[in-house]
């Protein structure tokens, strides 16, 4: 388990990657973001929905009603253009950030040495 | 999965509700619900579901922060509840009861002293009718008390809505609909319940222009007519006065403050027109007429007619001022 303070900057690129891939829900994503890290990463619900408030603020993802499945009408969300090319930006700043922290903390390759 | 919705209630308790945060309570709990089923159906028990629930709810803080909301004062918190479908559909409910029971008890009643009228016109035929008619009278007069005093129990409970409350506009829109919808009803009932009045005439005309039923049979047949019809006005009046209480009390909560206080303000407007001009005018109408005296008490009533437009003059000032 990952402590959330480490990755807190990357929930907002988190959410954003995943709209990348298709319009969705807050259970939807959380789950998908459990799964994906083999359950070493769960987004708390307010820390997400706080995540989706900046997003929607900053006009990089539009909230929309969805359809009523189980008689409840979730909230599905939906990426922006603007959003798109925050994501990309934000893409270009983790490899630069994972090549610097790699360089210095070291990765597993430089122990192999 | 009570204790889920329990705890978000709890959590949700003192923040303001508006459509925003109305959502955001209904997405979250579908989310951690989504979550419980699905840590049930991978084999967890109902208290480790529970657990990892409400351990990944995270910190309201945070949320709200992120959000520029500020929680509700304790003050407002305690005087005026917000009503939820729930409460709503309790108070429609309870109030048509509350309708149709008075009704039965007016009706009760009527009955009771139409059933004795009757029986007293039927005494030529059996002595012990004035008897039978008194015992008669005695059982519906206790049904119809025993049904005011409870019915009026009841709609004591109800106070809470006739202060301002919170209301949702959504839940606004759909109680306008559905006020306008019964205005049909309402229609219905009042045309039923006003034939029933006039038709309750018949008995009584035939008892006093023809030999078929004694005068006093047909006077008790029309109390019970009556009875029948004031039950549709009771009910359906209730009900539709349930609607408009609804509707005058609850607030937008965006602009809560502002209208309670709009509120009392044209409230002590009311009051001044009420207990200050009114017997002001009064006076003035009095004393102008004994003072001047003579032919002058022929024309001076006029005053009233003047204060009648001067009246709605004012409170039109009044609102602007407001505005």
């Amino acid at each position: 388990m990952i402590s959330s303070d480490v990755i807190r900057g990357y929930n907002d690129t988190f959410l954003l990657s995943l709209l990348r891939e298709g319009d969705s829900y807050g259970y939807a994503l959380s789950k998908e973001i459990r799964d994906r890290t083999d359950g070493n990463y769960t987004i708390k619900e307010t820390t997400m929905y706080s995540a989706f408030n900046r997003l929607k603020k900053n006009g990089f993802i539009e909230a929309y009603p969805g359809d009523v499945t189980q008689g409840k009408k979730r909230t599905y969300y939906r990426i922006t253009e603007e959003g798109c090319h925050y994501l990309s930006e934000k893409k270009r700043e983790w490899a630069l950030t994972r090549q610097v922290v790699d360089q210095i903390v070291g990765g597993e390759k430089d122990e192999n040495h | 999965m009570k204790i889920i919705k329990d705890y978000v209630d709890q959590v949700f308790k003192t923040v303001p509700l508006t459509e925003e945060t109305n959502q955001l309570r209904t997405d979250i709990l579908a989310n951690m619900e989504d979550k419980y089923n699905e840590l049930i159906d991978a084999g967890a028990s109902e208290h480790e579901a529970i657990g990892v629930v409400i351990a990944e709810f995270g910190n309201i803080e945070e949320l709200l922060e992120e959000m520029g909301i500020s929680r509700l004062s304790k003050e407002r918190r305690e005087q005026y509840p917000t009503m939820e479908e729930e409460g709503i559909d309790y108070f429609l409910q309870t109030k048509g009861t509350i309708g149709l029971r008075i009704g039965l008890g007016v009706l009760s009643i009527l009955a009771g002293v139409g059933g004795l009228i009757a029986l007293l016109g039927l005494q030529n035929f059996f002595q012990a009718a004035p008897l039978i008619g008194l015992v008669f009278l005695l059982a519906f007069l206790v049904v119809g008390i025993a049904l005011f005093i409870l019915e009026g129990m009841r709609a004591a409970d109800l106070k809470a809505y006739h202060k301002p409350f919170v209301l949702l506009p959504d839940l606004r829109e759909h109680l306008e609909e559905q006020q306008k919808a019964y205005k049909k009803s309402l229609a219905i009932s009042i045309v039923l319940g006003v034939s029933l009045c006039i038709l309750s005439l018949t008995p009584m005309l035939l008892g006093a222009m023809t030999n078929l039923i004694p005068v006093l049979v047909g006077v008790g047949l029309m109390l019970i007519l009556i009875g029948t019809g004031v039950v549709c006005f009771t009910y359906s009046g209730n009900v539709y006065n349930a609607y408009t209480i609804l509707l005058t009390n609850g607030k937008n909560p965006n602009s809560f403050e502002e209208e309670v206080k709009a509120e009392a303000r044209r409230k002590r407007i009311d009051y001044i027109i009420e207990e200050i001009y009114w017997p002001i005018i009064v006076v003035i109408y009095f004393a102008a007429s004994f003072l001047i005296g003579g032919s002058f008490w022929a024309w001076s009533w006029v005053i009233f007619v003047l204060g009648g437009a001067l009246e709605g003059t004012i409170k039109s000032i009044f609102d602007t001022w407001d505005k």
